[in-house]
């Protein structure tokens, strides 16, 4: 079946697309081809570049205006609190020096990792995700015994002061640090700075790539005060919290070996964790794309498999690259002993010889 | 001015097509954090950024 579409072209026009098509080596070729090659569909996207796609454009449709309203509303408190900054350590960067970033992903309580860690003389830093913190302290992991102990949120929804409601985190909360991305719902500001922690304000790269237009850009110059002359530093968040606590840990931390505990990216079971996380009704569980975007993944490294969703597949795909491309400026050991982060760069172990072998 | 034709062949669907297809409206309907990964063309940047 065919149709035809007519078109009108100045004779000059024409007279370049001839030229250009031979200077491109498509002199004898259709121009199907040739369009087809400069529109670039001749390069099929990869899963991971689909994926980022994808969700690129669902996160700022979902939740572009929501950062500007609670950066707005947060700005003052940003000008006044502590800049993240601060918290880059003013000794000599070449030291030894490790962090273990607490996920609340299902190994952590199918290896009993918050026991071993709580009876542990882990001399380290502890950086929990918000997730994770009440069950985190309720196990004694404690900033009276592990003195470097930080927690993190960057998500911006309501709902996230609910991880900070369990009256343990009030008992410690003044000795705990907290980093918190400059997007976060002044709600879930207020009921932190309830809990007593001391507030370390950060910003999450999301459009900076856009130039002098972005949000970045601008929410960036807004937070300069006589307080931060230069602002806030700015990281990556691989979308989640976890990566942004890694990123965290041996960026602005300046950690020499991190390590990784419930940072899982996969179910074993058909729970899902979060409110994120949906399996769409009305699908065929047996169709080639449900198994693409659902797939069974074996990690070998732990012998263990689980099932990832396509967020999981994106969170997981950027973090394996970030280890790999940083391994340079730190090593990653993953100690959760379950998920799906293992591949080059990669070091899997146990939490017990994670602790043993860097315990600095 | 020149006036010239399109021919226009539709192309059937192969399954393949209407794979990926499928598997995007899936992923459209799985769910989205409120956050995401950032992309710069500049490596240096893409981690962390002392001053913005």
């Amino acid at each position: 079946m065919s149709e035809e579409f007519l078109f009108e072209l100045q004779e000059n026009i024409l007279k370049k697309m001839l030229k250009k098509k031979e200077e491109m080596g498509y002199a004898d070729k259709s121009w199907n081809e040739w369009f087809e090659y400069f529109l670039n569909d001749s390069k099929p996207e990869s899963t991971k570049e689909k994926l980022e796609r994808i969700f690129e454009k669902i996160t700022l449709e979902k939740y572009y205006d929501e950062w500007i309203r609670n950066f707005s509303m947060n700005l003052n408190n940003i000008q006044n609190d502590h800049s993240a900054r601060e918290l880059i350590p003013q000794t000599n960067s070449n030291s030894l020096s490790s962090a273990l970033v607490i996920g609340r992903g299902p190994s952590i309580k199918k290896h009993n990792h918050l026991e071993i860690l709580s009876k542990s003389n882990y001399k380290g830093t502890i950086l929990c995700s918000d997730g994770s913190l009440a069950d985190v302290l309720k196990a004694g992991i404690t900033p009276e015994k592990f003195k470097n102990f930080f927690v993190m949120t960057i998500d911006t929804q309501e709902r996230q002061k609910k991880l900070y409601e369990d009256p343990i985190i009030k008992k410690y909360g003044n000795k705990i640090k907290c980093i918190l991305s400059s997007t976060v719902s002044p709600l879930t500001y207020n009921k932190i700075k309830e809990t007593g922690m001391d507030v370390y304000w950060i910003h999450t790269l999301v459009d900076y790539n856009k130039g002098k237009n972005s949000f970045n850009y601008i929410s960036g110059i807004m937070s300069k005060t006589e307080k931060h002359p230069k602002g806030l530093p700015a990281i990556q968040t691989g979308g989640n919290v976890g990566t942004s606590a890694w990123v965290v840990s041996w960026t602005l931390l300046k950690h020499s070996h991190v390590g990784l505990i419930g940072i899982d990216h996969g179910y074993y079971s058909n729970e899902r964790s979060s409110d994120d996380h949906f399996l769409p009704k009305n699908t065929d569980k047996n169709s080639n794309e449900f198994k693409k975007a659902y797939p069974e993944i074996h990690n070998p490294e732990f012998n263990v498999s689980c099932q990832q969703d396509p967020i999981f597949q994106y969170y997981s795909n950027a973090l394996k690259e970030f280890i790999l491309k940083a391994s340079k400026f730190v090593k990653t050991v993953n100690a959760t002993e379950g998920g799906t982060i293992f591949g080059e760069g990669i070091d899997c172990t146990t939490l017990k010889f994670f602790i043993d072998k860097y315990n600095y | 001015m020149i006036k010239g034709n399109f021919k226009i062949k539709k192309i059937e669907q192969n399954d393949e097509d209407l794979e990926e297809r499928k598997f995007e409206e899936l992923i459209e309907r799985s769910g989205a954090g409120s956050h995401m990964v950032f992309r710069s063309k500049n490596d240096d940047d893409e981690f962390f950024i002392d001053e913005i």
